[in-house]
């Protein structure tokens, strides 16, 4: 009898799924938000959360920077922040009677940028540069981020009150853009009945380390993508560009996010190698956000409306 | 880059084998020393290397010129200008630079295998042409593509295109217009040509006898007739000069039709060409279709010349009777003897008239004469001398069937009985469903004009060898000297002789056969006999752009995958669609074998084998393991059932294999 392959790994010898298990525990009925959020973290992405408050959003990246043991940051945006206040500034010190440089709250392994909607555009540019650059340029002096380095933005939904939207040239900065919602009845009546998260949060134990996860992050990278596969994601690239269905098409870099982020999956399923489904499991959170549908009319999101409309070559 | 580097070795031996097939079947037909020019041309080509200069090529145009010239004194008509074709195609090939060169040359090698028609339409050529035609496509698919696939490719491309003209061949067949007689009405002289000669004089028909040539080939629409009715109706002669009998005038204003006193039989005579206006029935024969005329013997005729192979339907009489009335003018030609010939023989042809009771007993004295006196029929005969009758008669008494039917026509007109002679052949064999006529089975009888009966067939050759009409010629003395196929005695080789004759006889009648009579039958039953020429013509274009136009769509259609993985792959499902479980395009193997899992459990142990293997093929990195095996054989043994077993919700855990 030959083992079929499964999406879902059983065993983990990476502590990968410790980490999901953990992270679950304390982000209640969102194993697959979560496991999400991690492939995306091994593909070296950045994350958008996109949700109206209360859902869990900090809790998550609060939960993924404790079970990681990274060095977790937030910055909370709002309307008058600078992006001194994110990147850092030089300030005179009358002691040494020199300028220091103050680092930020960006030079952290795990930036929570939360409501980054609401700071003016000045300052999310600075943070968006950061991330894409992974290094700081302050007064003609560049200091690199920490390795691993990972931001998790969340944001209210545009049509909020008092928000900057980002524009699609910066949502394409991120790699992956997931939604929690609500949770479930169950999820939601053991999240009421319990006790604090921020409590849960803190006796979590940590399962890897930045070291461990660099590795990890190293070795998704040399997952197999198979020419099949290649195939598959051009075929969706060009279903993305070609027709009326969306305003404007993938990019190359959305093409190489889905791969990335596909190998994420794929090493959280314990596989070395990407199957579709890979590629299908994180479509939606990949292209989503880059895609903006032409007509209204339709129904289902970008992700899809691909995803129905492209055969497996 | 000089014009000669545009050829290359393989391209400039490609085009030598092409043009060498394409003279090929012109062997037989050609001079010798025009087919050897294309060897030749192509020899000095290779050793030189490149063309040779312009005054050489200039001065052996001039020399080929002439020589044909010479030899056929003109440049005309089928041989000589298939001589002279072939030779300056040759010289083509010596002058060839360039690839465009080599094109023209390939076009013209097609033309010079096709031209062979011209002269001869025999199967065993039709073959030759066939692999000449396809040499010469390949050769065209190495100008065409010089560092091409290797040489079996070519060939196999070249074959699939030939294929695929086939329809487009058979509509060009079917529906071009067909005129009668000859396409070449230029003429050679075919004198050459086997067969009954329009004069009858001894020993012309025992030369003919040595030839197993075939004269026709007949198909019966029931039974064929019995061996000693089978007299195969030709020339008939009235006029004789004391050695030769010729026809004599063919005025038949008011010849009556024969009147059939039995059952007719239809049948089907495919006649060989023979370079006359005549063709054969079966005694008597009573209608044909076509452009056919009864001559004042009864004989069938026709306007054209037959250069080609002829088919007919006809209709014949085995019990008639001929011209009850004999009118004045016909009697007399019918009792003319020329002055002072076999007087012997009128001697005693005049005892008979008087001892003898009307006609008939003339008749029968006449047979009997030739029964009782030791003559030997023998298809080596003595010389005859200047006074032929009187000396096979009274002195030699050894003859062949010519010789007793002059005499014995000399005899009945001597005795005032109106008598001709017929010839033809007299015979066939019997080969699976048809029968054979040869030039070995030609004949010559009497015919005698009777009161009350008309004309009646007397053979003389009868009454001196009954076998000869039971059994045939083989039965003969000395028929040893006969051709292979004349002979009885069966062997190895004369089966093999009479396969090839079937394979003959069914080409004849549905290739060659084919001409403006069964043409018009074929439109008549596809309901488009009221169209013209013109009309045909622009039905068939139609039809072939039809074709053109399907092939095209042909082409066009998306066709499977060419990866053997993703074939399998799409077999299984195929047949997982079959039970209801239809794959989505855009569905993962994953997931597939998920919703196989939920929907069909009896199913999933084997299907996931399918994507076990294909999976590790497919998205794997370096599958080179047993992997492709594993699919195939999965694949194979996949064969879902329709419904699930019934009890198949109860055991879902346990795994079972779904067959």
């Amino acid at each position: 009898m030959h083992a079929t392959p499964e999406t879902g790994g059983t065993v983990n010898s990476n502590g990968l799924h410790e980490v999901l298990d953990r992270t679950a525990t304390v982000v209640l009925g969102k194993s697959h938000v979560i496991r999400l959020a991690l492939s995306c973290l091994l593909a070296r992405g950045h994350l958008l959360l996109e949700d109206v408050p209360g859902v869990g959003k900090t809790t998550l990246a609060h939960a993924l920077a404790h079970g990681l043991h990274l060095q977790y940051r937030r910055i909370q945006f709002t309307s008058d922040l600078l992006p001194a206040d994110v990147l850092g500034a030089s300030i005179f010190e009358r002691d040494s009677a020199t300028f220091r440089f103050h680092p930020g709250p960006v030079f952290a392994e795990l930036v929570l940028a939360d409501e980054i909607n609401r700071a003016p555009p000045k300052t999310q540019s600075a943070l968006l540069e950061a991330m894409e650059e992974e290094q700081v340029t302050i007064e003609g002096q560049t200091r690199a981020l920490p390795d691993p380095f990972f931001v998790i933005a969340t944001q209210n939904p545009r049509e909020q009150a008092g928000t900057y939207p980002l524009p699609e040239s910066q949502l394409d900065r991120f790699l992956m853009c997931l939604s929690l919602g609500f949770p479930d009845r169950d999820a939601e009546r053991e999240l009421l009945s319990g006790t604090d998260r921020r409590h849960l949060i803190r006796d979590m134990e940590a399962v890897l380390d930045p070291d461990r996860l660099r590795e990890l992050q190293a070795r998704a990278e040399r997952i197999h993508v198979a020419p099949a596969i290649l195939d598959y994601v051009q075929a969706l690239l060009a279903a993305s560009r070609d027709g009326d269905r969306f305003v404007a098409g993938l990019s190359p870099r959305a093409g190489l996010a889905l791969i990335a982020a596909a190998r994420g999956w794929a090493m959280l399923a314990e596989r070395d190698y990407v199957l579709p489904e890979d590629i299908q499991a994180v479509l939606g959170p990949v292209v989503d956000h880059r895609l903006q549908s032409l007509d209204s009319g339709d129904h289902g999101t970008p992700g899809e409306r691909l995803q129905a409309g492209v055969p497996l070559p | 880059m000089s014009r000669d580097s545009a050829i290359d070795t393989a391209q400039l031996h490609a085009a030598a084998v092409a043009l060498v097939l394409s003279a090929l079947p012109h062997a037989g037909q050609l001079p010798l020393w025009v087919l050897m020019l294309v060897p030749g041309a192509i020899a000095l080509r290779l050793a030189l290397g490149r063309p040779p200069g312009r005054w050489l090529l200039i001065g052996l145009v001039i020399v080929v010129f002439a020589a044909v010239l010479f030899r056929f004194r003109t440049i005309a008509g089928p041989t000589a200008g298939g001589a002279f074709f072939c030779a300056m195609v040759a010289l083509k090939f010596l002058e060839s630079r360039n690839r465009r060169d080599l094109g023209i040359l390939l076009c013209l090698a097609y033309f010079l295998a096709i031209s062979v028609f011209l002269n001869t339409e025999a199967i065993g050529i039709a073959a030759l042409v066939l692999a000449a035609v396809l040499a010469t496509t390949v050769a065209l698919t190495f100008v065409a593509e010089p560092s091409g696939p290797p040489i079996r490719a070519r060939v196999r491309l070249s074959g699939t295109l030939l294929l695929q003209a086939i329809p487009v061949m058979l509509v060009l067949f079917l529906l071009f217009p067909r005129l009668p007689g000859p396409i070449w009405g230029l003429g050679d002289d075919k004198s050459a040509r086997t067969g009954l000669d329009d004069r009858m004089s001894p020993g012309d028909i025992t030369r003919l006898t040595e030839s197993s040539e075939v004269a026709f080939r007949v198909d019966f629409e029931d039974e064929p007739p019995a061996r000693a009715e089978r007299y195969w109706r030709g020339p008939v002669f009235w006029s004789y000069d004391g050695r030769a009998w010729t026809k004599g005038e063919s005025r038949h204003r008011g010849l009556e039709d024969p009147t059939a006193t039995g059952r007719e039989r239809a049948y089907t005579l495919i006649l060989e060409p023979h370079g006359r206006k005549w063709l054969f029935g079966l005694d008597i024969p009573v209608a044909a279709d076509g452009d056919v005329k009864r001559s004042t013997g009864y004989n069938l005729v026709t306007d054209e010349r037959i250069d080609s192979v002829q088919r007919y339907a006809m209709r014949s009489a085995l019990d008639y009777r001929l011209e009850r009335e004999l009118p004045r003018a016909r009697r007399e030609r019918a009792l003319d003897l020329p002055e002072g010939s076999a007087p012997r023989a009128r001697e005693l042809a005049e005892r008979w008239r008087d001892e003898a009771s009307g006609p008939q007993g003339i008749v029968d004295r006449g047979l009997a004469f030739l029964r009782d006196k030791d003559f030997v029929y023998t298809l080596s005969p003595d010389p005859l001398g200047e006074t032929p009758v009187d000396t096979l008669l009274f002195e030699t008494r050894t003859g062949f069937c010519e010789h007793f039917a002059s005499a014995f026509t000399v005899l009945m007109r001597a005795a005032d009985i109106p008598a001709r002679v017929v010839t033809g052949y007299q015979g066939g064999e019997i080969n699976d469903d048809y029968m054979i006529v040869r030039q070995s089975d030609a004949h010559a009888w009497t015919e005698v004009w009777l009161p009350d009966q008309g004309w009646t067939r007397v053979d003389p050759t009868g009454a001196v060898s009954t076998t000869r009409l039971d059994a045939g010629i083989a039965s003969l003395e000395g028929a040893d000297s006969l051709d292979l196929m004349s002979r009885r005695d069966s062997g190895a080789l004369r089966e093999l002789g009479l396969l090839w004759d079937s394979l003959n006889h069914g080409w004849n009648r549905f290739v060659l056969g084919y001409g403006p009579a069964l043409q018009k039958q074929l439109l008549d039953r596809l309901g488009m006999d009221a169209l013209g020429r013109w009309a045909l013509a622009l039905v068939m274009l139609a039809a072939i752009g039809l074709i053109i136009a399907a092939v095209w769509l042909l082409a066009l259609r998306p066709v499977g995958p060419r990866d053997p993985v993703e074939r399998l792959w799409q077999h299984a499902r195929q047949r997982l669609g079959r039970i209801g479980l239809r794959a989505h395009p855009a569905e993962g193997p994953i997931d597939l074998a998920a919703r196989v899992r939920r929907t069909r459990p009896d199913v999933a142990p084997a299907f996931s084998r399918i994507v076990s293997a294909y999976v590790r093929l497919r998205y794997r990195p370096v599958p080179r393991d047993s992997a492709f095996q594993e699919l195939r054989n999965a694949v194979r043994a996949f064969r879902p059932r329709r419904r699930p077993p019934r009890d198949s919700h109860r055991n879902n855990d346990q795994n079972r294999p779904a067959d």
